[in-house]
């Protein structure tokens, strides 16, 4: 089996169909990095192309001086970077009825309880739309995908210091976004009950 | 909002299951590829686009030498630049008649 290496150098050659097996062995990373920021499969499918077409049109950038994964998995925080400030200036308005009944109740209730994964990213996603893009993305790679500070920093090019300071700024943030959901979703339920 | 709340929204949004990139996405990425070529013709727009900073530098650097050298020539009391540049223009222009 050969490794990225030796594909690369074969395309480099002339043989651009081995890009296949490429795009084969790295979907899933590109996948799994793209849906923490489009939940939307149709959307989620036009990134992960974006992504790839990007690496295609830069191979020749590629230097082969860190693995072909990381170099990709670069390309596709930028490429979620850049949806997430055209989200922004679109300013999506996501509903609180989109949120499901489980999450709100988690949210209301005191203490420690189960809330199911898929309920739990829905409500953070919402809670998201408060920070900035890179934010968001600093605060996803740190805290979702379990990355380390060098790491983050190595993915968005960024200082150390830059991503402590918007990892707890996005933290600081989040909190906030959580208390008003909580006290909008509140306010709906007190009225539904009179 | 208690500080574990937040904690233990991203500790159950983390164990979400990703979803599975759909089977023919490598023949989707090389039929996109095939129609849109890796090297594109670079326009001339572009390449000066890709020049910009170092002649926006390059110009700012020409017009301080310009500012100085005027500044310069009036410190030491020589005539001004503009009556140089005149006289010797005027003595280029009409030394072939």
């Amino acid at each position: 089996v050969s490794d990225d290496a030796e594909i690369l150098d074969r395309i480099r050659n002339g043989a651009a169909d081995e890009f296949a097996e490429l795009v084969h062995r790295h979907k899933s990373q590109v996948f799994a990095i793209l849906y923490r920021y489009e939940r939307d499969h149709h959307k989620l499918e036009d990134l992960a192309q974006e992504t790839f077409l990007k690496a295609w049109r830069s191979l020749d950038q590629f230097d082969q001086r860190a693995p072909f994964n990381h170099w990709l998995a670069r390309i596709a925080v930028n490429v979620a970077l850049d949806h997430l400030r055209k989200i922004k200036r679109q300013q999506v308005e996501v509903s609180l009825a989109d949120l499901g009944d489980d999450a709100l109740d988690w949210l209301h209730r005191d203490g420690k309880s189960d809330l199911d994964a898929r309920q739990a990213a829905e409500l953070l996603a919402l809670a998201m739309r408060e920070l900035s893009p890179t934010e968001q993305v600093v605060i996803t790679m740190q805290e979702l995908e379990g990355h380390s500070i060098k790491e983050i920093c190595a993915h968005t090019g960024s200082s150390g210091v830059a991503v402590r300071v918007r990892a707890m700024r996005a933290r600081a943030k989040l909190r906030r976004a959580l208390e008003r959901i909580q006290k909008e979703t509140a306010d709906k339920r007190v009225r539904t009950l009179k | 909002m208690k500080k574990d709340k937040l904690e233990e929204l991203l500790r159950a949004a983390g164990t979400e299951s990703l979803p599975a990139a759909p089977a023919d996405f490598e023949g989707d990425v090389m039929r996109a590829i095939r129609a849109q070529p890796r090297h594109q013709p670079v326009s001339l727009f572009d390449q000066l686009d890709a020049l910009f900073p170092r002649l926006a530098t390059a110009s700012v650097v020409v017009i301080a030498c310009c500012g100085l050298l005027v500044l310069g020539s009036a410190a030491f009391g020589e005539s001004s630049l503009t009556d140089k540049v005149t006289e010797l223009s005027e003595q280029w222009f009409f030394a072939a008649n």
